[in-house]
């Protein structure tokens, strides 16, 4: 059962992972404006954001699809690592719970190209059309916490409680 | 904060409770209801600051439900560019990634933005409704639905994304609001409201009087 739960939120993680190189290395938008295409990955999303003057919601957006991902992934990864051998239940604890709220801010990104898909939408003149690093980004943040579901902080304790009745 | 949780209540002594994260048992705190309460040896949060009114929490979901239809329908920007304007509501967006590749993208969007709310609308009241009876809700499945639908409904995540399309979109075209961000945005405070006041553990015990008896939940 334990074995069963460790594979599973394991490879969802490692599945996630593995999404996320899609996720920023392909373009996940189009923007036709005036005849002119231009494609853009997250990065450059976030670029354009710093160059259009508006570093505060470039950061926003930076923290939100670049740098949760990221540290969602690797935080997760500490915990489970630790987890059979736990000596700090509680900081891991505090670390799970913070990344599993954290996480779910990352679908940011997939609702603004999902918003501008369908409002800007005037042919040659003005269109944005999604691109599959969107779709690999949506999967990388599911996968991320579907692991964080199949895992459970009850495992970080098993070996401080004595009186345990099953797990 | 675990989802795959058990209910909190675990066996018929009224005064005590497991904690859902580690398992310990715990007595209950004197003044029941009152003050936030954590576990103190997990710091899992075991109720809010507050006291749950489920009269009040119920005249908020219900407001919420009246908000919930033009709030998926009526358009949320409105672009105008060269005298050509067009406009989208948020089940618009849903559809833009209704396509080809993107479909699951689009299922995504479809489970995040308008199953998952809808079934938080529909299960808080429930659950509400039963706490304002003082009748136990028959399955637990109810508030199992309750603590996913909490963290897998993202229109609070949605109106930023509205906000930072609006900036992207400034030297495109024109935009003006639509009705439909002032209901979206009044439904999300709300849902906020009672999510944060509705603690899931606080309402399960509220619902289940700890020693009514019943078998159910456990």
């Amino acid at each position: 059962m334990a074995h069963e739960s460790r594979a599973l939120y394991w490879s969802l993680l490692i599945a996630a992972l593995v999404w996320l190189v899609p996720a920023n290395l392909l373009p996940i938008m189009t923007v036709t404006q005036g005849g002119r295409s231009k494609t853009s990955t997250i990065v450059d999303g976030i670029w354009q954001l710093f160059e259009a003057g508006m570093p505060g919601i470039a950061i926003i957006v930076m923290v939100a699809s670049l740098l949760v991902p990221l540290f969602k992934v690797l935080v997760l990864a500490v915990v489970y690592w630790r987890a059979p051998g736990e000596t700090d239940p509680l900081l891991s604890t505090r670390a799970y719970r913070l990344v599993y709220w954290i996480g779910r801010w990352s679908m940011l990104d997939v609702f603004v190209v999902a918003l501008l898909a369908a409002l800007v939408e005037f042919g040659n003149l003005a269109s944005v059309k999604p691109e599959p690093g969107i779709l690999a980004f949506a999967m990388a943040v599911v996968l991320t916490m579907l692991s964080a579901h199949a895992f459970s902080p009850k495992q970080l304790w098993i070996k401080t409680i004595p009186d345990q009745r099953g797990v | 904060m675990s989802a795959n949780r058990e209910g909190s209540r675990p066996s018929c002594q009224p005064d005590t409770l497991q904690c859902p994260d580690c398992h310990t048992r715990l007595r209950m705190p004197a003044g029941k209801g009152r003050g936030s309460w954590r576990c103190p040896r997990c710091d899992c949060r075991l109720s809010g600051a507050w006291r749950l009114k489920p009269d009040s929490l119920l005249a908020l979901s219900v407001a919420t439900a009246f908000l919930w239809v033009p709030a998926m329908t009526l358009p949320l920007l409105r672009l105008e560019n060269l005298g050509l304007d067009n406009s989208a509501s948020l089940l618009d967006c849903i559809g833009a990634l209704m396509h080809g590749v993107y479909l699951p993208a689009g299922l995504l969007l479809l489970f995040t933005l308008l199953i998952m709310p809808l079934a938080n609308l529909v299960v808080v009241t429930r659950l509400l409704w039963a706490a304002r009876q003082q009748q136990p809700v028959a399955s637990p499945r109810w508030m199992q639905v309750y603590r996913q639908s909490r963290e897998w409904a993202m229109t609070d995540i949605f109106l930023l994304g509205i906000l930072i399309s609006m900036t992207k979109l400034g030297d495109l075209a024109s935009i003006t609001p639509g009705a439909g961000i002032a209901c979206l945005g009044m439904a999300v405070v709300l849902r906020l409201i009672v999510e944060t006041l509705a603690q899931p553990d606080q309402l399960q015990r509220l619902i289940a009087d700890p020693c009514g008896g019943d078998a159910h939940g456990a």
